[in-house]
């Protein structure tokens, strides 16, 4: 097994700092705010890893910085502090047309609302396959074929690839965000699951196209959610965030069943899972 | 050869959210089995049985104690083993059946087990040798019942060939002639070699499955 | 035409005195050919130019008509068109201008002119070495859809992203089959930048790649020019499956018969007819045919 992904100490701060809070004690209480320069953490000294084929979720409530993370992961976010390693290549300052192709090809990101991931006006096919374009793919018929077959993968129809986006529904719009980050066959998938509005039945369905990827492929998942039960069904290990920092890691079913960290404990008995 | 040697075995939970209340549920456990073995645990509700279970499978985070499984010439101390480490053991070596199905939507109860590394066929087989009902197979178990739901849970459990099988009242909902053919195909898994450990409400009549039965009380076996 | 204008033609062919020779300051016309000349070293990119205010609306061929003013010389000889027509208003309009403030003489015929100025097209006789063909262009950027903002669309150009225009190739060659860039069709210049060819039609794409003569770009209002110097690569952003097609005519020119020229449609005592858009092509090949 090898490791895909590895974060170190990845710290993201709005503000200038100070002593008081890049002091690595600084008590959690205090939260991401820090009294004496105003500066706020988005999230403070994260580490983890995720072999290939291997999936870690990412729960605590809002503010506790698991979006900022996933965007850091994704490079849509300057980080301030710490590393990201993909495949043990450092991306975390990639800039400039190395950012572009990463994005494009070893990243992929199901954001958690529409409107992140794709452009509306644009058909399905086509929102995919600006992902094989950027990257340089210049035969049409290849492109396309490409675009259905991945497009058919997350059930949608063949005949709609051609449709623009803003007619789909909005599980129908997710299904196309995962046709078009799994197109380049990506080292490391983001999926932010927080999706409102999707009736269970839809969400079941994306869930399950979800966990068939990883049957079917190797690819590294890290999965955002509010909700453990998602966390439970498509995660085998677990960070517990809060206010920036990693409170709580390890199996799920453990940090689950055995939650060691207050916040933990807190977070498992308010939900059912 | 023993399988399965647990020594000095602590566990409590700090409950933070009653002002760090303490909870003793595991206070020095000693336990060996031999390959080939059922060993059934009894005892009162909150003896420990359970969170026995839980900590050989590592679901609970034990305090103090290992958990030596030996299997192939190899051995692992589940009590410290790393995260990926216990990952691999549940793979390969040690499952962990409950009364409860964990409900994954849309995906059939034959799926289910297939997943598991089976050809759909042979999971189907298996299912039916459990009594489940042929219009069930293609069925997603989240309207099943509790029996019928045990049932996919024990093809889960039983569809690889691993030598630990942890057991919590896997036959607490099922009829008569269900328990019957549960018994008797955890019967041929530890005629095989296999190594079970078993948590039963009602002792099993299955003929010449249990090897030995031990009692739990206040987190402590009291007869070895 | 203004009264001041009037009198300066009035006066006679050379310089008037108070203007300088065609019509802009030296120090401008020396900005303008600074900027054209590294539009000249970088094929295809974008340079900005300070576009001063000119006697014809912004909209109106400024950008065009400053690279010609700051270019011409008193041995040229100057042609102007738009759309292919000497005649038409503004061509005339610029045409006038530029001769009075040079005294510049002018022609119709493309193989005599050294210097033409067009809008929309490009003259149908072949250029060779030597000219210089001006092109006036409303939308300097082929960005300009993917963002308003040059910050944007400079970085994209830096890092040589044209995937926005890739995508709306997919789009349209998926929604209808081929491309719905009727005019402006972007094309890559020496292998490199990717640029508007000004919106000339698909026929007259091809006939700038490897090209003889030197083709510069000005547009005035967006204050940009570019340029594509003699023998330079200019290919149409195309799928490698999906093959670039110019326009094709089913008729012959009602004029003079030719056929494989670029026609216009124009009415004729009300009847729609085909003609060439090329004017003086047209009536050069009806005067040799007598």
């Amino acid at each position: 097994m090898s490791v895909a992904l590895r974060v170190e100490d990845l710290t993201v701060r709005y503000g200038p700092g100070c002593q008081a809070c890049a002091e690595p004690t600084a008590s959690d209480s205090a939260g991401a705010l820090c009294a004496d320069c105003g500066s706020v953490h988005g999230c403070r000294e994260v580490g983890f890893e995720v072999g290939a084929g291997e999936a870690l979720g990412i729960v605590g409530e809002s503010g506790s910085g698991k979006s900022t993370v996933l965007a850091a992961l994704n490079l849509d976010q300057p980080v301030s502090g710490g590393r990201i390693l993909l495949d043990g290549d450092e991306i975390t300052a990639a800039a400039g047309s190395d950012r572009r192709r990463l994005r494009a090809e070893s990243l992929g990101i199901v954001y958690q609302t529409s409107q992140q991931g794709l452009d509306l006006a644009i058909s399905a096919g086509g929102n995919a396959a600006s992902r094989l374009l950027a990257v340089g793919w210049r035969s049409y018929e290849r492109v396309r074929a490409e675009a259905l077959t991945h497009h058919e993968s997350v059930e949608l129809a063949g005949e709609r690839l051609d449709t623009p986006v803003r007619a789909f529904s909005g599980g129908m719009r997710q299904r196309v965000q995962l046709a078009k980050a799994l197109i380049s066959r990506p080292r490391l998938l983001l999926l932010d699951e927080r999706t409102s509005g999707l009736d269970v039945s839809v969400q079941a369905r994306i869930l399950d196209l979800v966990r068939r990827i990883r049957r079917e492929t190797d690819v590294a998942l890290v999965i955002v959610s509010h909700d453990l039960a998602v966390i439970r069904m498509l995660a085998e290990r677990v960070l517990v965030m809060q206010a920036g920092r990693v409170v709580e890691a390890g199996l799920t079913d453990q940090v689950l069943g055995d939650p060691q960290h207050p916040y933990s404990q807190l977070l498992v008995s308010a939900q059912l899972t | 050869m023993n399988a399965l040697a647990i020594e000095g075995l602590r566990k409590r939970f700090v409950r933070h959210l009653q002002d760090a209340r303490e909870l003793s549920v595991l206070e020095g456990v000693d336990l060996e089995l031999q390959a080939g073995t059922c060993t059934v645990l009894r005892g009162a509700s909150g003896s420990g049985k359970s969170s026995l279970l839980r900590c050989v499978y590592r679901t609970y985070r034990p305090d103090a104690g290992s958990i030596v499984l030996r299997y192939d010439g190899q051995s692992i101390d589940l009590a410290t083993a790393d995260d990926r480490a216990v990952l691999s053991a549940r793979r390969r070596l040690v499952a962990l059946a409950t009364q409860f199905l964990q409900i994954t939507p849309r995906v059939g109860a034959v799926d289910l087990v297939a997943q598991e590394g089976l050809e759909r066929e042979p999971a189907a087989e298996l299912l039916r040798s459990l009594g489940l009902a042929d219009e069930l197979l293609e069925i997603a178990p989240a309207t099943f019942s509790g029996g019928e739901r045990q049932i996919v849970n024990l093809a889960i459990t039983l569809a690889r060939p691993r030598p630990l099988l942890l057991l919590d009242e896997v036959t607490a909902s099922l009829d008569p002639t269900r328990r019957a053919l549960a018994l008797r195909a955890l019967s041929a898994r530890r005629d095989a070699g296999g190594t079970l450990l078993a948590v039963f409400h009602d002792p099993p009549d299955h003929p010449g499955l249990v090897d030995r039965v031990l009692e739990m009380r206040a987190g402590r076996l009291v007869s070895a | 035409m203004t009264s001041a204008l009037r009198e300066l033609l009035d006066a006679g062919p050379r310089t008037r005195s108070g203007y300088a020779f065609a019509y802009m300051d030296e120090s401008a016309k020396r900005e303008v050919r600074r900027a054209l000349l590294k539009g000249v070293c970088i094929p295809g990119h974008l340079v900005p130019f300070a576009s001063r205010e000119m006697p014809v609306a912004r909209g109106w061929g400024s950008g065009g008509l400053q690279v010609t003013l700051a270019t011409i010389v008193p041995d040229d000889v100057l042609k102007v068109i738009d759309q292919g027509d000497d005649q038409s208003m503004n061509a005339v309009g610029l045409r006038e201008l530029i001769a009075a403030t040079s005294g510049v003489p002018t022609t119709t015929d493309a193989r005599a002119a050294t210097l033409i100025q067009t809008r929309h097209r490009i003259p149908q006789d072949d250029l060779h070495e030597g000219q210089v063909l001006v092109f006036q262009i409303p939308v300097s950027d082929p960005l300009r859809r993917v963002s308003a903002r040059p910050s944007v669309t400079r970085r994209l150009h830096a890092e040589g992203d044209y995937t926005a225009l890739w995508l709306y190739l997919y789009e349209d060659t998926a929604q209808m089959g081929r491309s719905s860039f009727t005019h402006s069709y972007p094309v890559r210049v020496d292998d490199g930048y990717v640029m508007t060819p000004s919106p000339i039609p698909r026929y007259d794409v091809p006939r700038l790649h490897q090209a003889p003569q030197l083709s510069l770009f000005g547009a005035g209002r967006e204050a940009a020019v570019f340029a594509v110097p003699p023998y330079t690569d200019v290919v149409p952003l195309a799928f490698e499956d999906r093959a670039f097609e110019p326009e094709r005519f089913t008729e012959d020119c009602w004029r003079c018969g030719a056929d494989g020229s670029y026609l216009d449609t124009e009415f004729v005592n009300g009847l729609a007819r085909m003609v060439c858009s090329d004017t003086a092509w047209c009536a050069r090949r009806r005067a040799a045919a007598g």
